[in-house]
């Protein structure tokens, strides 16, 4: 009787997990998400059909981050992308009071002072987009096609340090990922390992 | 020596006991604070003798190479050790780190003729971050690495340069890289240095082999294994904590469900989210009651 009570609760919280991750996949539908962004407009992944979409998670504090922004590496690659239509959006899933939480204003200040490039900067400080994509790390990219399925998510590139030094040296995910994708190629690395600071749900 | 007055009113000399009783209390719970956080984090400062380097203080932590012997001798094996001492609180990463973080590098400079070998990586810990995982060591460690002198080495003596990298984390991550250059003479007799217990003892926290006699592996959402051990190692185990060696493997963040009896273990825990293949080579290791630790390699 005991044995059956704790199995049975076992495989119910088990249920409870699964929905988090079973929905995020490669080549399945990237999971839907609505948010404020830095300007308190609502946006949501589906009014981005038809457009190839790029997110990334960020942590103005965490030292991985800065490497791509002190660097340059990663507002060069905003502007690349969305030059091309392709719709960047930075995700802010630390909680309040957390490292790298900001209020909109301080985003947009942010976005400004680094000479960033993103579409919108989404404050998802209760972490639901972070869970839904399982994001773990900042910086953690994912490529999201034209028709709203998920194509690549990982690491920004190949070289895991915090040393800017290593930028040139790195194959970088992303640019490999949206060469491939505009290619009509199936992607050669669709998931690597993501590398950082942990997101501070 | 107590200086006890000839006259004192009574009122004065119960309040001179309630305070001294006060006062030692105060003493011993700062003794059982202390020798609690003593277990972990360090409180005495870091003393330089033969065989170490001046401690670097870089954000949130101090690091210095150590040596098992002071005088090295041609033809044989020393062990040099990285010594990483985070502020209390602050951690340090295992080989596989988990969900984020870096393991510590080495990257050695050494004269002609010696060598290095790879890090013999003391049993971590699980430092779990929300609903994330990350595995690595919460207080100061000594990561030990054999180090060869090569038997016609005809130096008086030599100098060895560790650039060393690490993260060290809290809450937030702070990376760190120092070079460090150890000089040590040689002679005919290896001498022990200050430092070599202290490198025995994280070198005792290294994962002993388990040989295995046989395993299952099944793949679904989770990783499942059936590790049958060549001795019956699991038997009074109360709790086995499994530490993968190889990445992309298992979900760090969910709990491994493990039951054992004599010396069959099984493990079962979800897949992760970076699977793509079953790897040639599956090694973990098991950390069983926290006391001791085991190490197997499996080939699928």
């Amino acid at each position: 009787m005991k044995g059956i009570f704790s199995r049975l609760t076992f495989f119910l919280l088990f249920l409870m997990s699964v929905p988090l991750y079973a929905a995020l996949g490669i080549d399945k539908a990237a999971p839907d998400f609505t948010a404020s962004d830095s300007n308190g407009k609502t946006v949501s992944l589906k009014d981005f059909k038809g457009k190839k979409v790029v997110l990334e998670w960020t942590n103005d504090q965490c030292p991985f981050v800065k490497k791509h922004y002190d660097s340059g590496n990663m507002q060069a690659l905003q502007k690349k992308y969305t030059q091309d239509g392709v719709v960047w959006l930075s995700v802010i899933s630390s909680a309040k009071g957390k490292q790298g939480y900001v209020k909109g204003g301080e985003a947009n200040d942010l976005t400004k002072s680094r000479n960033a490039a993103p579409n919108h900067v989404l404050i998802d400080s209760e972490g639901s987009i972070g869970r839904k994509y399982a994001a773990k790390t900042t910086p953690h990219m994912y490529i999201i096609d034209e028709k709203g399925v998920l194509k690549y998510m990982g690491a920004i590139d190949s070289i895991r340090s915090a040393s800017p030094a290593d930028i040139p040296k790195a194959v970088n995910y992303l640019d490999l990922g949206m060469k491939e994708l505009t290619a009509g190629k199936a992607l050669s690395k669709p998931v690597t390992k993501p590398y950082g600071c942990s997101v501070k749900y | 020596m107590p200086y006890f007055k000839k006259t004192s009113s009574r009122p004065s000399s119960i309040l001179r006991l309630v305070s001294s009783c006060l006062c030692a209390l105060l003493v011993m719970f700062s003794f059982a604070a202390n020798s609690a956080s003593t277990e972990k984090t360090r409180t005495k400062p870091l003393v330089t003798k033969p065989g170490a380097t001046a401690p670097i203080r870089q954000p949130h932590i101090h690091v210095r190479l150590v040596s098992e012997h002071e005088v090295l001798v041609a033809g044989k094996t020393s062990h040099i050790g990285l010594h990483l001492v985070p502020d209390p609180q602050w951690h340090v990463y295992w080989r596989n780190p988990g969900d984020s973080g870096l393991a510590p590098k080495i990257e050695w400079t050494l004269p002609k003729g010696l060598s290095t070998k790879e890090i013999i990586w003391p049993w971590p810990e699980q430092l779990p971050v929300q609903h994330l995982m990350n595995y690595g060591y919460g207080g100061e460690v000594v990561l030990p690495i054999p180090l060869h002198i090569p038997s016609d080495l005809k130096r008086k003596e030599v100098s060895i340069t560790a650039k060393a990298s690490w993260l060290v984390c809290k809450e937030e991550c702070i990376p760190g890289e120092a070079r460090m250059t150890l000089t040590l003479p040689l002679g005919d007799k290896q001498k022990t240095s200050d430092y070599a217990a202290s490198i025995a003892d994280f070198k005792n926290k290294e994962p002993k082999e388990l040989p295995l006699i046989g395993n299952e592996i099944e793949i679904n959402e989770n990783i499942e294994m059936k590790l049958y051990a060549a001795k019956a190692v699991f038997g009074q185990a109360k709790e086995i904590q499994f530490f993968p060696i190889q990445e992309n493997l298992v979900e760090y963040g969910k709990p491994a469900n493990m039951s054992w009896k004599n010396n069959v273990l099984n493990i079962s825990q979800a897949k992760s989210m970076y699977y793509s293949a079953l790897p040639e080579l599956i090694e973990g290791v098991l950390v069983v009651d926290g006391k001791e630790a085991w190490q197997f390699s499996l080939r699928p």
